[in-house]
């Protein structure tokens, strides 16, 4: 019996449509997977069901009537119940008062509290109810997610990729969960941009490619190639594409970054790089990789000096930088790529002109402060990164996070002569496409004798691009090797 | 005997400072920077003062005042909460119309005096003749209290000021939390302007108000939005109130212009004072979505 | 659940001619609201229309109407300047008055300055005391993190208590009204012809406003500031001096209004001094969507405002807080004109059928 059904579904942002005419539909009893590549439209689909989008073409069926969900409230009225990708939690509160404030009941009426031991038993999950939201690691909050998902009494549950940012037992939870609730007849949707878990779990597949559907299909009769093919079309030719080794020469050049015995605290006044000690060379790729939230963001915020160093010492091309700020370090030549692109990464309400001068006011104004800026080279660096030029005039806030992150690159590694590339996370949920032109750039400034630092939860992308690759966990770096040297195996391991 | 009048007039003052600051805190806590409190506590004042001269029935000059400025806020409301606009440009837009229209039509009650059959029924407290609004405020205000950490509402409200994205996305009713929010502080407002019109001061001439709620404001502020500890910040800014008229019969040489001066000086620097800890401190659990306006859909607005 | 929703829609940018005649629309739908509130004054509604036009641009009423623009202009371009940077600098009449009081006390200590230099230092001492008045509460934003628009507001009615003391105290001339000593004769702006020679700072100091607005480094960095902290980290600008420099300039602009309105109109000081310029400041700021290139004109019909008030005060016996209460409507509308040029409301309707008679 179909649970939902999705008609001609369009949803516009200025400049981008995120979903084209899309046509779906779920059933009771059924994992029904969404499968497409990062920026495809999957999560803008799932704000739709979950009534955080409204919609501006397009009908919506649920259990055959047509429905109309204008807001979150709405959609959890109707039985719909979605489990985020980042969890939905307060942080000041309690695990207890969090669900209380969810589920509408009183922290502390003891029959609430008996219902939620229950399902905790049921599912044999690890909660502890009386911390504060603050205080719990990446996976406890996501176990919460869950636990509040399921205190409800849906008729639909959706899990926005709820395997991306925890441990393998609690992948392992999740899915289970999931079986579970299928077999207790819910209708399951389980958005995915991993093949494998598509096969592992669910009973349909529908891929979503640039905010069209490829099309919708029983899992038994569909193969992992055609799923890849859906999944990327003519870019998934090219996507094993080798990338040049670099590894013989590095050894003899000169070292442009030295980071001595570096101490880093987060926004929330906890210490998250410890002691910790390396060195880059000139014209080599560090790769950064471990668990998520182990201090790579502030390590690569303490060098790109946006954030305060508690003790040690950043040197850079011979001179210290510890004391110096953010604009200072940019005339040495460094570019900065954050991982949040929203909120620090662009000014979103700024056009893009004024975000792409914004880092080198030092080079496009007078000695006076007016402005003596090129159009023609701003034009110029947007089409090097694949964007049309007629966007200098319009807002951030307008264009998609990929277009975002193209304009970021286009300032941050076209407006001067680069040594030095601070990356942090730069191809986290972007497409194909995107990912691939910030790879190309990388190895080509890298040639051209550039030096570049990069985190990834990405395993394979460090092995790719990097010369050299560091685990860091806890904010220390635990293991490092040049690339012909790393065990691929005892990497793995390391990080599961 | 001076003393005891002295107190009273501080006791007096306090109570409409606190009944303010407490209307004032609960909607910033839900997030709103209403400026508009000016507006609509000049309006109530109006309508208090109408009505007591005109029926002479005291309860009904309350329960009016309160009604008024309780439906004049959602002006307010449906500007910020609604329409999406600035918080602190649609606050200002609702303290010029009050105050222009409180003012226009207040004209006329220039002069005019409380029929003489109005008075406050007095309650013995300890020996000490209280009037029972004064015992309200310290009520409401634990009321509030409880209201706010003890109640869902109550969570519902700091979370829509905490994170409203968060909220929303729990399924929290924003608006209708915000509207029960701005009701409050609309009648909350409103019993603390008919005390002031009616009570303290008690005359009708323009520009009697002036100020008091935006004091409010700042005064929820420094309280660090917190309902009891508003009534120690009420009764700070009361004594400081009273000192200007107080020092003058005293005999001591200081101009009472520059004495008024006083409560705004002493406000700005508690609120500097308190907002430095908290700086220091990152608390959690404090309004920080505090005069942002909420779209669901939208990722950034600055200036609207 | 009801069958009709109400759904807000982002709309794609408008043209600007229909953002202009949106604008006119929402001017003129505040003055119909009005008459029913001048009807309920017991005034004929006609007249008071009359007498907002003829009270404004009438050959005799139009010099009063540009004397109330200039500061009116001054102001707006001080909350501008503070609304760019994401500042809420809302105390402009503080400023006002401050540098209008320090104008008067150097003035007199040094009264024989010659002329050039004189209207020279009116601007000069006025939007540096302004400028002071203001920065107090850009340090406490900028190291406390003091709310600005609380502080300014604060120190809007602290400036006034030391107008008031000055007026009734140690500056009192007059053994009838608590008016202060005259501005000497060297600092009082002259005519042009019919108009004040203060029009032509006004206008220098507009174009310099814009000049650091729209083409400068400094214009650009107060837009990011605007964006918040960490953008302002990563830009690697100076958070805390970029705050005092912005509250800084804001205060100038609004000192001088003070400073100028002393010089070439009211000559003394009285308590009756502040006319709460500011606000109508704020407002016309919000009528030009905070673009200096536009200030003056907003400025124009908020000043004219300020002058039929006067003229239908003393004619038709308005209280003049009427104009505030217009004012207040005025800046609604105008509020409701960005809802509408920014969003659009679709009414959808749905029925509970079921899929098979759809179509």
């Amino acid at each position: 019996m179909i649970a939902l059904e999705l008609r001609g579904i369009v949803k516009k942002f200025p400049h981008t449509t995120a979903l084209d005419k899309v046509d779906f539909d779920l059933r009771y009893g059924e994992v029904h997977a969404l499968l497409g590549e990062n920026g495809a439209g999957k999560t803008t689909l799932v704000n739709v069901i979950s009534g955080v989008y409204s919609i501006d073409e397009g009908e919506i069926y649920l259990d055959g009537k047509r429905v109309l969900i204008s807001s979150p409230r709405d959609a959890q009225k109707m039985g719909i119940v979605s489990v985020s990708q980042h969890p939905i939690l307060v942080e000041s509160l309690t695990v207890l008062e969090n669900l209380a404030l969810a589920l509408e009941r009183n922290p502390r009426d003891r029959k609430f509290r008996n219902e939620i031991r229950k399902v905790i038993e049921r599912f044999g999950m690890r909660v502890d109810l009386s911390k504060k939201v603050w205080q719990l690691s990446a996976s406890e909050k996501a176990r919460v997610e869950i636990l509040k998902a399921l205190l409800r009494d849906g008729k639909i549950y959706i899990f926005d990729e709820p395997t991306s940012l925890v441990g393998l037992k609690d992948r392992d939870m999740i899915l289970r969960i999931m079986r579970q609730l299928k077999e207790s007849g819910k209708a399951v949707l389980f958005i995915t941009h991993k093949v494998d878990e598509v096969f592992e779990i669910a009973d349909r597949v529908t891929v979503l490619r640039k905010g069209k559907k490829i099309f919708t299909k029983k899992v038994s009769e569909v193969s992992k190639r055609e799923l890849l093919e859906a999944m990327f079309g003519r870019y998934f030719e090219d996507s094993e594409r080798k990338c040049s080794d670099n590894t013989l020469r590095s050894q003899e050049r000169e070292i442009v970054l030295i980071v001595e015995k570096l101490y880093v605290k987060d926004d929330s006044n906890r210490l998250k790089v410890r002691d910790l000690s390396f060195n880059v060379r000139e014209g080599e790729i560090v790769g950064i990789i471990g668990p998520a939230d182990s201090g790579q963001r502030e390590l690569l915020e303490a060098i790109a000096r946006v954030r305060n160093i508690e003790s040690g010492k950043i040197i850079m091309f011979g001179k210290d930088i510890t004391r110096l700020r953010s604009s200072d370090v940019r005339k040495l030549g460094v570019a900065y790529i954050p991982d949040d692109r929203l909120s620090i990464g662009s000014a979103l309400s700024l056009t893009v002109r004024e975000n792409l001068i914004m880092r080198d006011l030092d080079i496009f104004t007078t000695k006076l402060g007016f402005y003596k800026y090129d159009d023609k080279h701003l034009r110029n660096i947007l089409t090097l990164v694949g964007l049309r030029d007629d966007i200098v005039d319009v807002p951030c806030a307008d264009l998609s996070g990929g277009m975002i992150q193209r304009v970021i690159l286009a300032r941050e590694l076209l407006n001067r002569e680069i040594k030095l590339i601070i990356a942090s996370y730069p191809t986290q949920g972007l497409d194909h496409e995107t990912t691939k032109l910030i790879h190309d750039m990388f190895i080509s400034l890298r040639d051209k004798g550039c030096s570049i630092v990069f985190t990834s939860e990405d395993i394979d992308e460090v092995l790719k691009l990097s010369d050299r690759i560091m685990v860091m966990v806890d904010g220390k770096v635990i293991y490092e090797a040049n690339k012909q040297d790393v065990d691929v195996s005892e990497l793995r391991e390391m990080l599961a | 005997m001076r003393l005891l009048i002295i107190i009273n007039g501080i006791l007096e003052r306090a109570t409409v400072y606190l009944l303010a600051t407490e209307g004032s805190l609960i909607v910033q806590r839900a997030g709103l920077l209403n400026l508009g409190i000016e507006g609509f506590f000049a309006i109530a004042a109006l309508v208090a003062y109408a009505v007591a001269v005109y029926t002479g029935n005291l309860v009904l000059a309350f329960i009016a005042a309160a009604a008024s400025a309780l439906a004049f806020n959602m002006i307010f409301t449906v500007l910020t909460v609604h329409l999406r606009l600035n918080h602190i440009v649609s606050g200002l837009a609702v303290s010029m119309l009050g105050l222009g229209l409180s003012y226009t039509f207040g004209v006329s009650l220039v002069g005019i005096p409380l029929p003489q059959n109005i008075s406050m029924p007095m309650i013995n407290v300890f020996g000490l003749e209280l009037d029972p609004v004064i015992i309200l405020s310290i009520v409401i205000a634990v009321g509030l209290w409880y209201l706010l950490y003890r109640t869902k509402l109550g969570y519902q409200i700091r979370i829509v000021g905490e994170n409203p994205h968060v909220a929303d996305r729990l399924g929290v009713p924003i608006d209708k939390v915000r509207y029960i929010a701005t009701a409050i502080e609309g009648a909350l407002v409103g019993l603390g302007a008919a005390y002031y019109s009616l009570v303290v001061i008690p005359e009708w001439s323009t520009g009697v108000t002036l100020g008091k709620g935006w004091l409010a404001i700042a005064l929820a502020m420094f309280s660090l939005w917190h309902p009891i500890y508003a009534i120690g910040g009420s009764y700070l800014i009361a004594c400081s109130d009273s000192l200007a008229r107080v020092l003058p019969l005293l005999g001591v040489p200081v101009s009472p212009y520059l004495l008024y001066a006083l409560p705004y000086v002493l406000t700005i620097v508690a609120l500097s004072v308190v907002s430095y800890v908290e700086v220091k401190k990152k608390r959690l659990g404090i309004p920080t979505a505090l005069a942002k306006v909420y779209s669901r859909e939208e990722r950034a607005r600055k200036y609207t | 659940m009801s069958p009709i929703r109400i759904v807000v829609k982002r709309r794609e940018k408008l043209p600007r001619r229909l953002k202009i005649l949106y604008t006119i629309i929402a001017i003129l739908v505040s003055f119909l609201i009005a008459a029913p509130i001048v009807a309920a004054l017991g005034i004929d509604p006609i007249l008071f229309y009359k007498y907002l036009i003829v009270g404004s641009f009438a050959p005799y009423s139009f010099p009063l109407t540009i004397m109330n623009l200039i500061p009116v202009s001054l102001c707006c371009i001080s909350a501008i300047i503070s609304f760019r940077a994401g500042l809420w600098n809302i105390g402009q009449d503080g400023q006002y008055i401050i540098g209008a009081i320090f104008l008067l006390w150097i003035a007199s200590i040094i009264p024989n300055v010659p002329p050039p230099l004189s209207y020279l230092l009116v601007i000069i001492l006025g939007g540096l005391a302004g400028g002071a008045w203001c920065l107090i509460c850009g340090v406490l934003r900028a190291y406390t993190e003091a709310n600005e628009a609380v502080t300014t507001l604060m120190m809007l009615y602290v400036a006034s208590s030391i107008l008031n003391y000055l007026c009734y105290g140690p500056w009192r001339s007059s053994v009838g009204f608590p008016e202060t000593f005259p501005l000497p004769q060297n600092y009082q702006l002259p005519n042009i012809g019919p108009v004040t020679s203060a029009l032509i700072a006004l206008a220098v100091l507009t174009f310099l406003a814009w000049l650091m607005i729209e083409r400068t480094r400094l214009g650009l960095e107060m837009s990011i500031l605007a964006e918040g902290t960490r953008v302002i980290d990563y830009v690697g600008l100076r958070y805390r001096r970029l705050i005092c420099i912005v509250m800084f300039l804001s205060g100038f602009y609004a000192g001088i209004a003070g400073a100028l309105y002393l010089s070439y109109a009211a000559k003394f000081l009285e308590p009756g001094f502040i006319a709460y310029y500011g606000f109508s400041g704020i407002i016309a700021a919000w009528l030009c969507e905070l673009r200096v290139e536009y200030s003056i004109l907003s400025s124009l019909l908020l000043a004219a405002l300020y002058s039929s008030s006067y003229t239908m005060q003393a004619t038709l016996n308005i209280p003049s807080y009427m104009t505030d209460a217009l004012e207040g409507l005025l800046l609604i509308c105008i509020l409701l004109v960005h809802f509408f040029t920014r969003y659009r409301i679709e009414i959808r309707l749905i029925n509970a059928r079921s899929k098979g008679d759809r179509k």
